[in-house]
């Protein structure tokens, strides 16, 4: 039976510095709920304490509102997939499958439906009677998602489970990961460094920064409305342009003024006048053939070619900017015209790193 | 790839020739001796193989009784007094190393387990266990001395199955930790996830992906405790006889040492070693080239 995940205020200290700080954090029942940051963040001490291999120095783990702090971690109905799949080698696919209903001590024939039913679910059919050690990284990985679920787990912890996988199926398994979860309501908490996996298969993403949870959020809002600088250039493939920008204000509105003569009007935002920054998606910049009012001039430096869209790399403002635009044929050293909106655009500030809410008027000169 | 030139590779092959030579030529002049009559065995020049091999230096060391009789049977037969029995001093051996070797890879084992998991003793502790090994064992004989004579210990086996055990742990934890540190984490945390309590994850989880490793860190030690002299030397006084003490019991009132009988001794002396690298000789190369373990 799938269960709901409550951590209160948990924190962990290894060698005089904080793994984890004051960590509060919810998951519903059937939620799929990715801790995303960069390593050494603190997200895979964060699961280690979830399945009882560390424990908190402070704080609670609530498992349908039952403390489990102090169980083994065999006395915690939690399923783990690793990075490494930790698939016993000297063991059989059947055997891998089976090992944690045979330490349980299920009668033979309740293992093998299981382990029949398990082997269907996952295609593992024709590898069962192979040794863990035979396997490729792929069936590996099934191998070891299969056992994590054999036991009924109120809980999924998959951490980093794809690392090892190459591009292709890692696209693949997004998808079907995503499916079967939904189709068992599984709790899983995902842990990785990857926002496409994140982005992509979450209801929730928890961003997770120096130990602590920085934005706990839908893939939309974390995407779109990142709380701070940090969230803000961490999701995004090109990354995020920071753009300096000059905000001045009159009575009921403020101007943020660009390099190159660009000016927006937008309503009054909680943020101080003078120098602070806008941030700006690659593929929010908007390409003109010639220069109009609005329109700022930038020098085409470099192009990554991705196929079907290119990431233009020009310097604006002393600067290189990201362009996220279709492909066509362009010459290094031209002069390209770009147009900003406002709709889409983020102001932050540069001393909190805040991004401060605002709403755009008109996009005039 | 590079591929050797001529030259190259008669540098190499010659290299491993000489190395074969030195390595081996003891072993062979032991076993050379072990078979020589007593004219032969300091004779100049060497005798490398006796034209008249003789067995009458096995026949002293294991009955010394007969081989009497058969010498007085025989001109030129030495006179020489055995004190002492091989059969005892194997067995006192046998006891002693395995006693001592158990005792070692078991402590080595759990202290092993307990540093690479736990990180016991902070970083380094593992360094400090290194300290009583770079002393002279001299150095540590004399109040081992003293210690044992006050607690009893002295020409006991117990004595010198903890003398060993303490002499030898130093290798056992360095060996089995590096064999422990190559088994990935996770297997175990697995095992635990899956219902098993730390010590049968231990026991059936990591346990048999190093114990080819073990049971080489249990040869290594056997090896040293089997040929030890000095603690047994020093720490026994006639009632506890090992193979070593035993080596130098031979010797003869008239004839000074009796050479070829310590080389017969010294030659059957070092086949149980053989026998027990050969008995875990499979367990031997997979537990050194770790090819349980798929990363």
């Amino acid at each position: 039976m799938t269960a709901k995940l409550r951590l209160s205020g948990i924190s962990k200290c290894f060698a005089g510095r904080d793994a984890v700080r004051d960590l509060s954090l919810t998951l519903d029942r059937g939620e799929f709920l990715s801790l995303l940051g960069p390593s050494g963040c603190g997200k895979s001490t964060t699961l280690a304490m979830i399945a009882g291999f560390i424990t908190p120095d402070a704080g609670d783990i609530l498992v349908d509102g039952a403390r489990i702090n102090d169980l083994s971690p065999r006395r915690r109905r939690v399923g783990l997939v690793q990075q490494d799949y930790a698939v016993f080698t000297s063991l059989t696919v059947r055997a891998n499958l089976a090992f944690g209903l045979e330490v349980k001590g299920l009668g033979r024939s309740a293992r093998r439906s299981a382990v029949d039913r398990l082997a269907r679910l996952f295609d593992l059919g024709d590898v069962l009677d192979r040794r863990g050690g035979t396997l490729n990284m792929s069936e590996m990985q099934r191998v070891a998602l299969a056992r994590s679920l054999a036991s009924e787990p109120e809980l999924l912890l998959l951490d980093e489970p794809m690392s090892n996988l190459d591009a292709e199926s890692r696209a693949r398994l997004r998808g079907e990961l995503r499916q079967l979860q939904k189709s068992l309501a599984q709790t899983v908490l995902y842990v990785t460094h990857d926002q496409a996996e994140a982005l992509s298969m979450s209801d929730r993403v928890a961003v997770m920064r120096d130990g602590e949870i920085v934005q706990v959020s839908t893939p939309d809002d974390i995407y779109y409305r990142p709380a701070n600088r940090f969230v803000a250039e961490f999701i995004g493939d090109p990354p995020l342009n920071l753009i300096p920008c000059d905000v001045s204000a009159d009575a009921a509105r403020m101007a943020i003024a660009l390099a190159g003569g660009a000016v927006f009007h937008v309503s009054a935002a909680p943020i101080a006048w003078g120098r602070q920054w806008l941030g700006v998606r690659p593929h929010d910049i908007e390409l003109v053939g010639e220069a109009a009012p609005g329109t700022v001039p930038a020098l085409l430096r470099f192009v990554e070619n991705f196929g079907a869209r290119h990431v233009l790399h020009a310097e604006y403002a002393s600067d290189l900017i990201r362009i996220e635009t279709v492909s066509a044929a362009r010459s290094i050293g031209e002069t390209l015209h770009l147009r900003f909106s406002p709709e889409r655009a983020l102001l932050i500030d540069r001393s909190s790193e805040c991004v401060v809410p605002f709403r755009p008027l008109e996009a005039a000169a | 790839m590079l591929e050797d030139n001529l030259w190259v590779r008669f540098l190499k092959r010659t290299g491993v020739g000489l190395a074969i030579v030195i390595a081996f030529f003891p072993i062979f002049w032991l076993v050379s001796t072990s078979f020589k009559p007593i004219d032969e065995w300091q004779r100049f020049p060497p005798v490398w193989i006796s034209s008249e091999p003789t067995l009458q230096n096995y026949r002293i060391v294991f009955a010394p009784k007969a081989a009497q009789e058969f010498a007085a049977k025989q001109k030129g037969a030495i006179s020489y007094k055995v004190s002492g029995s091989a059969w005892k001093a194997f067995g006192d051996s046998a006891v002693i190393a395995i006693g001592a070797t158990i005792f070692s890879v078991l402590f080595g084992t759990l202290a092993a387990y307990s540093i690479v998991r736990f990180h016991t003793g902070g970083s380094s502790y593992p360094f400090q266990f290194l300290v009583v090994r770079m002393f002279p064992p001299i150095a540590i004989v004399v109040p081992m001395v003293v210690l044992f004579s006050i607690l009893r210990l002295s020409d006991s086996y117990l004595g010198l199955i903890l003398a060993y055990t303490a002499f030898t742990l130093p290798f056992s934890i360095w060996m089995i930790r590096s064999f422990i540190e190559e088994v990935p984490e996770e297997l175990e945390g697995a095992a635990l996830i899956y219902g098993m309590r730390p010590l049968q994850a231990f026991l059936k989880v990591t346990f048999p992906l190093i114990r080819g490793g073990v049971l080489a860190t249990a040869l290594f030690v056997f090896i040293l405790n089997w040929s030890e002299f000095l603690f047994a030397l020093t720490l026994t006084s006639g009632h506890v006889v090992t193979v070593t003490l035993q080596v130098a019991n031979y010797v003869s009132a008239s004839s000074g040492k009796l050479y070829g009988v310590q080389a017969a001794m010294g030659t059957i002396s070092t086949l149980p070693v053989i026998l027990f690298g050969y008995v875990i000789q499979r367990h031997l190369v997979r537990g050194l080239s770790f090819g349980a373990i798929k990363r």
